[in-house]
């Protein structure tokens, strides 16, 4: 059963066709990748499913109801969380009240909230650094408040935006076991990765985008192989050696 | 389990600081200080409600009010008009005045709050001078640059408005229950949407934050204890006109009490608002009105306190968010 449907979907920035008829969908409890070399619509398709853009034609259909035309916040409402690529924490809160305030999304007092925020903060394993302000933590720490920020508004479909990059090889070893466990809890996930490793191992699917058009679908190993995904990346000429 | 208590109010040597405060002021008028030392408290008073007004929407939500006299001018003019076509001074003027400013609020946030940043603020500062000259022109029923004299009121229910004593205990229960409301809604949820909107929208709406709504709540919070200060000022002063309510500089000095005090705070004002009102005044008394000494150096001091203690006076007695 789908949860997403992404239907003909186009976006333009002027002249600039930044996602052309793009079509997919999401099964229910899946962890699908997202890849795609850069500038080739990956950030806008998440901007177009989560409401901050609205795109000129096509349709998206969350649990059954055309989500196109809905406000960011009505669309986390309705149970689609996002994490931003470049993080976007509230900077003068601590980690603590980042996910407390996401949390009252769902919790009928503050009480409620704060032990919500309190399981969240261990879940991904912020703990510790409760009270820290997000400026004082690494880089790691700083996708994982993204995470669990996202996870507080209780969502049925998550979005990550290149939650791995930038980290070290042992941070995003964790990282991804923290992916695979939000995955095994029923929340289904959409990936947004340019980490080829991680990709490989976590989805079982994998979309490819360039040039704001799906140019492959399938399993991470087809992906690899597939002659258009390698020409987009590395060239077509690449191919003749 | 930790909770999200302002450092003030878990540690009771800086709880005592602010129930010093009101017990001070609560004797003054017994310590025979006389009645031009009173006016000025009363003053200061005044731009304590407007300023932690202010705050909330600034401060807190992070939309910059650079004419919070719109609220404070409606509120003023408001309640004088009651008083002199319906003769009911002060008390029902006191009501309408500040529902006056939030429904103005409510109205003017639609095509405000469709800017943002600096612009938002020139807008605000533009609105504030659209009414300032509606003040002045309309002279039929605001009485122009001459202003509008208030009724004095009768006593009513035994009260006699007029006397400085009972004024001074009016506006001091106003500021006390002002102080409380808004010190609420900081801590509640809405406080934490609202900070949550001043430190990234996109975050906020993310969070499933109708990032819309929630500035126009703060705004009609703000719009209304802004104008309940209002009110009273022109019941106090008994008279009203376009610089006193509209001025530039009463809005400006909301805005810098704010800031001086630490705009993200609701009690930084209790410290701000009383301290720059008697400087100004002290420095209208040594040097007098006319060489604006009083403003240069209120300019000098905001200049030095940016500088060393750029989030505010309250810093000084607490680190924390209150």
């Amino acid at each position: 059963m789908s949860i997403l449907e992404v239907k003909s979907v186009t976006k333009s920035f002027g002249g600039l066709k930044a996602l052309s008829d793009v079509t997919f969908d999401v099964k229910q409890g899946e962890l699908l990748g997202l890849i795609g070399p850069n500038g080739s619509g990956k950030t806008t398709l998440f901007n177009v499913i989560t409401g901050y853009y609205r795109p000129e034609k096509g349709s998206i259909w969350f649990n059954g109801e055309n989500i196109v035309g809905l406000k960011p916040f009505q669309i986390a409402k309705k149970g689609i969380a996002r994490t931003f690529q470049i993080v976007k924490p509230l900077s003068s809160l601590s980690v603590f009240d980042n996910v407390l305030t996401a949390s009252l999304l769902r919790a009928s007092n503050m009480r409620s909230a704060r032990e919500r925020a309190s399981e969240i903060l261990k879940y991904v394993g912020l703990s510790e650094k409760r009270e820290a302000k997000p400026s004082e933590l690494t880089i790691a720490d700083r996708r994982k408040l993204e995470v669990a920020r996202a996870l507080a508004i209780e969502p049925r479909l998550l979005l990550l935006d290149e939650t791995l990059a930038g980290l070290l090889p042992s941070e995003i070893d964790l990282t991804l076991k923290l992916i695979k466990s939000i995955q095994a809890d029923g929340i289904t996930i959409i990936m947004v990765e340019h980490v080829m490793r991680a990709i490989m191992s976590a989805c079982e699917r994998v979309i490819v985008l360039d040039h704001g058009e799906i140019i492959a679908k399938g399993s991470p190993v087809e992906i690899a192989k597939d002659k258009k995904v390698i020409a987009a990346y590395l060239g077509a000429e690449y191919q003749l050696a | 389990m930790k909770r999200r208590i302002p450092l003030a109010f878990k540690k009771p040597k800086r709880l005592n600081i602010f129930l010093l405060i009101a017990v001070i002021l609560c004797l003054v008028p017994e310590l025979g200080v006389g009645t031009y030392v009173l006016r000025i408290l009363i003053l200061s008073l005044v731009f304590l409600i407007a300023t932690m007004a202010w705050c909330l929407i600034s401060g807190y939500t992070g939309q910059i009010n650079l004419a919070p006299t719109m609220f404070f001018g409606l509120g003023a003019y408001s309640s004088a008009l009651v008083a002199r076509h319906l003769g009911l001074s002060p008390w029902l003027g006191l009501l309408i005045g500040p529902l006056l400013a939030s429904s103005f609020a409510l109205v003017i946030g639609f095509p405000l709050f469709r800017l943002h940043g600096a612009y938002f603020a020139l807008a605000t500062l533009a609105v504030g001078e659209i009414l300032y000259y509606v003040m002045v022109n309309e002279v039929w029923f605001s009485g122009g640059t001459v202003g509008l004299q208030v009724p004095f009121s009768p006593k009513i229910l035994f009260i006699d408005f007029n006397n400085i004593y009972f004024q001074y205990y009016f506006i001091l229960v106003l500021a006390f229950l002002s102080t409380y409301i808004l010190y609420r809604i900081a801590m509640s949820r809405l406080g934490y949407y609202f900070m949550a909107i001043r430190d990234d929208e996109d975050t906020a709406m993310s969070m499933g934050i109708n990032v819309f709504k929630y500035k126009e709540v703060a705004f009609c919070v703000s719009g209304f204890f802004t104008g309940l200060a209002g009110a009273f000022y022109s019941n106090f002063l008994l008279y009203v006109e376009p610089s006193l309510a509209f001025g530039i500089t009463p809005a400006l000095t909301v805005v810098i009490m704010g800031i001086l005090g630490g705009a993200d705070t609701i009690l930084g004002a209790w410290i701000s608002a009383p301290l720059l009102t008697f400087i100004m005044e002290g420095l209208r008394l040594v040097f007098g009105a006319a060489g604006a000494y009083d403003l240069f150096t209120l300019g000098v001091l905001i200049i030095l306190i940016i500088l060393l203690l750029p989030r505010g006076l309250i810093r000084l007695v607490t680190a924390a968010k209150i």
